[in-house]
């Protein structure tokens, strides 16, 4: 009997709200009429007019803005389109930063003797002069110092200036510290010392940051003292200019440098620009036949080697490969970034030649301060780097993964601090805590914060670069490659110094280690 | 009132009984049959394997490295290098079949599955199923090492069914502690008496090397 009071009153409430509403008087809009039917449709074109003008200004300023960098230890910047002819003016043709060994051997000659001296044969032909700094390292069975006179390096590079001598042997320190008044002076493409070299990949996917702001770690803090150093943070310059659809995802995110200066970072899409390519089609074919969905044509990490003619994205690839193939780079390191709830993670992945020393650094150096898993490249799987870049260059390539919160599909609300990870996503905690109490996998890794995603991600290049230099400084030997077998052959070390530890980034932050910009 | 007091005195007894069943369950681990009759537990962590008849387990047969799961072999093969062994003095084969290798020689075994690995090497789980029992039937004529590096990550259904097999006939398991985390390997060493040596992280293993490699 009570339950039938109670629905009684409960349907004489609604009855009673119903009334009250009829009783509103909303003014009628007649529709059929001509006039208001004009001025209901201009009301909403104007409208419709202000939105997309206000969005189009908004998507034209983020497409516009460029993150800037610091470059004050970079010795050369390259571009693209030196290695991809067609990319020349586009925005994806990104900047390649170079940083060369202070104890490099170099040979310095006149601007115009570039391309004259491209062998040491033709550089022991030349009236040279070599200072003792610089000739530590020289292969002497090669070079035959005591054919050349010696001087001191600012003396022989002198010399050459004006004319004296042809050739300065030197080191690379010496070269800098004159760089840029003699400009008429370049260095020789006689590799007077074979030394080796790394190249550093991250952006390849814009929603990726901690791979960018890991090879800013590099770029901006890296003394190369031997060897090469090649860093490229915005591999896929195009999936910059746009934000990944439909998952509202925020433009930017900030962080503090030491002095309290902020930096502004983009957040972009896994994708290449549709302003830069499209049409896309129904299935994606990559060159080796494999055939994947089409959200994957313009995902440049699906797309190597790359194609100097074919898509966009396939052209931006192609001049990855062709710098690693140009300047026989000795590793590659591309940096990335997946869900919590995705299985590769916190992991290495290698290609099969570079197994053993993805290996090795795991187990020597990043056991002692993190849980990292090594896995092989899928043969079967193409166009990827640690693939397709790995079997057509010369280079021990690898890939490197961390948990990122704003990637993943039980995140919450997006804001800059998901990204950061700074402010705890409720859902990625509750995941994390009930793993923990039932022993589930719902996370394959808890989510982080930047700060020990870029320190992971900065550690494990290290920890590579360690690696190498513990396993014999030896360049890869290619067996069956698909551009041709090669020896691997001596290098010495790799040395790169002032790049910040582990700790030091947990401990202080990833802003710490950013340049103020002027 | 009495009945009530009965009813309440009874579930109290038969949940103290489902508890200790519980916890006699965990204490022999999830490796099967729990008929084993020596109970082995793990050394103190990052101990070096101390068997007597252990040492130099290889003596003059030939040493042979693989993975049953598609993962971690190449850091079996640096523990080896890095023991002691010239990389050429030994035959390191991802798919390394049981008829391959001959009697009285000993073969490192990884375990612990990577579906990029086993997609990588055309392989399955299955299939690694078949390959892991040709080394059981074989397990009397050749010394088997069970090694497992990988942690959580290499344990699971994919995992688990080729670990019992090798584990089960191994001379002596080597574990990272966090892939030991349920006690699998500890309940498998127990019942087939079997040493059973956890590791913090796997460079711990090597001394263990040096001495089964007789280094």
């Amino acid at each position: 009997m009570k339950k039938i009071r109670e629905k009684k009153v409960r349907e004489k409430k609604v009855r009673e709200k119903k009334e009250r509403v009829k009783k509103i008087n909303l003014p009628k809009l007649d529709l059929n009429n001509k006039r208001n039917n004009i001025i209901v449709t201009s009301v909403i074109g104007v409208l419709a007019l202000v939105v997309t003008i206000v969005t189009g200004v908004q998507f034209t300023k983020f497409r516009n803005f460029n993150a800037e960098f610091y470059t004050g230890n970079v010795d050369e910047i390259q571009s693209y389109s030196k290695y991809s002819k067609y990319l020349a003016g586009t925005s994806g043709d990104a900047p390649i930063y170079i940083l060369y060994g202070d104890n490099n051997t170099v040979a310095v000659v006149r601007a115009s003797d570039a391309d004259k001296y491209d062998t040491i044969d033709k550089v022991l032909e030349a009236d040279a002069r070599v200072v003792k700094g610089g000739v530590v390292n020289i292969d002497k069975e090669e070079l035959d110092i005591s054919a050349i006179a010696k001087a001191d390096a600012a003396t022989a590079i002198d010399e050459v200036k004006n004319g004296t001598s042809d050739i300065a042997i030197v080191t690379y320190a010496d070269y800098r510290a004159v760089r840029d008044t003699y400009t008429d002076l370049t260095v020789a493409k006689a590799e007077i010392e074979a030394v080796p070299s790394i190249l550093v990949m991250g952006g390849t996917h814009p929603n990726e940051p901690s791979g960018q702001l890991a090879a800013t770690m590099f770029l901006e803090n890296a003394k190369v003292k031997r060897g090469v150093l090649y860093v490229v943070n915005e591999v896929n310059r195009s999936a910059y200019t746009h934000s990944q659809p439909q998952e509202a995802t925020s433009w930017y995110y900030e962080l503090q440098t030491a002095s309290g200066q902020t930096r502004t970072f983009k957040y972009g899409s896994r994708a290449t620009n549709t302003v830069d390519q499209w049409p896309t089609p129904d299935v994606y074919t990559h060159s080796s036949g494999q055939q994947l969905s089409s959200s994957e044509v313009r995902n440049i990490n699906r797309s190597y080697p790359g194609d100097e003619k074919g898509t966009y994205t396939e052209k931006l690839s192609y001049a990855i490969t062709q710098l690693v193939l140009q300047n026989d780079i000795t590793m590659v390191v591309d940096l990335h970034e997946a869900s919590p709830e995705y299985i590769t993670i916190n992991a290495i992945v290698a290609h099969d030649d570079a197994l053993e020393l993805a290996s090795d650094a795991k187990m020597w150096t990043l056991d002692d301060v993190m849980n990292i898993g090594v896995e092989v490249s899928p043969a079967t799987l193409h166009g990827l780097t640690h693939r397709d870049l790995g079997d057509y260059t010369y280079a021990y390539v690898f890939l490197a993964e961390t948990s990122n919160a704003s990637q993943g599909k039980l995140r919450g609300k997006f804001s800059p601090d998901l990204i950061t990870y700074k402010e705890k996503d409720k859902f990625y905690e509750y995941a994390k805590e009930y793993d923990e109490k039932h022993g589930t996998k719902l996370l394959y890794a808890p989510a982080a914060d930047i700060d020990e995603r870029v320190a992971r991600h900065t550690f494990t290049v290290s920890a590579l670069i360690k690696s190498f230099n513990d396993m014999g400084c030896v360049s890869r030997t290619v067996n069956v490659g698909k551009i041709g077998e090669r020896e691997g052959r001596y290098l010495g070390k790799l040395e790169i110094e002032m790049v910040p530890g582990y700790e030091d980034i947990m401990d202080n932050g990833v802003g710490y280690y950013l340049h103020d910009l002027d | 009132m009495k009945k009530v007091i009965t009813i309440i005195v009874s579930v109290l007894m038969i949940m103290t009984l489902a508890v200790s069943f519980a916890a006699c369950n965990k204490d022999t681990g999830n490796g099967g049959n729990n008929g084993g009759n020596t109970d082995v537990t793990p050394s103190a962590l990052d101990k070096t394997v101390s068997e007597a008849e252990l040492q130099n387990i290889v003596g003059d047969g030939k040493l042979y490295a693989t993975t049953i799961g598609q993962a971690d072999l190449a850091v079996v093969n640096n523990l080896i290098v890095k023991a002691g062994v010239a990389a050429a003095d030994y035959t390191s084969n991802n798919m390394l079949t049981a008829d391959q290798v001959e009697d009285g020689s000993t073969v490192f075994i990884v375990v612990g599955a990577s579906g990029k690995g086993l997609g990588g090497a055309g392989t399955d789980a299955a299939a690694e199923l078949v390959r892991a029992n040709a080394f059981q039937a074989k397990a009397d004529k050749i010394n088997i090492v069970c090694v497992h590096v990988g942690g959580s990550n290499r344990r699971g259904d994919t995992s688990d069914p080729t670990i019992r097999v090798i584990a089960g006939c191994s001379k002596v398991i080597l574990v990272v502690e966090e892939g030991n985390s349920d006690d699998l390997f500890t309940g498998i060493a127990n019942d087939n008496s079997i040493p059973l040596y956890e590791y913090s992280k796997s460079a711990k293993m090597l001394d263990s090397f040096k001495y089964l490699l007789g280094k």
